[in-house]
């Protein structure tokens, strides 16, 4: 039980948190919508670290 | 052996006490939370305080297992029951993964503990001879 809370508050501690583990979520669930699906699931490096931080910083300023 | 050793018997009761007032305290808060699905009347700082008092008495418990046995992670009780009532957790779905096992597990602990009540003080089973630090 402590270990799940443990990660419970990790991602949704405070209302901060909840609404960036929202936002992140819905982000990468674009993602997982399209085309990119397989190269997420496969932890593809280029979708890791240029598809997904660009997203985000592009939807973070919509 | 409760006739028979009165100073093993008193130690008894000292160790227990902490998971005695817990198992009550969830007995109290249970119940009342029944009454809520029932719909029926409770005032509002009721339920807070018997929450409280069942989050108070939880962390003892959980202080008890961090000084003498093997929790070492860190825990927040009121924090963890405050996170279990974000509004709509269980359709958000990103907050249902994680808050159901969570859900789950305090569930569990608690039916054991209302298990616990229902059996009775002398089910609940502490082994004073297996205590090497007494």
């Amino acid at each position: 039980m402590v270990k799940k809370d443990l990660v419970a508050q990790w991602l949704m501690g405070d209302e901060l948190k909840q609404d960036q583990f929202k936002f992140f979520y819905d982000t990468v669930k674009i993602i997982y919508d399209c085309a990119l699906r397989d190269k997420l699931l496969a932890a593809d490096p280029e979708v890791i670290n240029y598809v997904i931080p660009k997203l985000i910083a592009y939807r973070a300023l919509m | 052996m409760k006739a028979i050793y009165p100073e093993m018997t008193a130690i008894h009761n000292q160790a227990m006490e902490p998971l005695n007032k817990l198992i009550d305290a969830n007995v109290n808060y249970y119940r009342l939370e029944q009454m809520i699905k029932e719909k029926r009347e409770v005032p509002i700082f009721r339920k807070n305080a018997l929450e409280l008092e069942f989050c108070n008495h939880f962390t003892v418990i959980c202080n008890i297992f961090r000084d003498f046995g093997v929790l070492k992670d860190h825990f927040d009780i009121v924090q963890m029951m405050k996170t279990l009532k974000i509004e709509d957790w269980k359709i958000i779905t990103p907050f249902a993964y994680y808050l159901t096992p969570l859900h789950s597990a305090i569930t569990t602990v608690r039916d054991s503990l209302r298990t616990m009540h229902k059996n009775g003080p002398l089910m609940r089973k502490y082994i004073i001879e297996k205590n090497e630090d007494l």
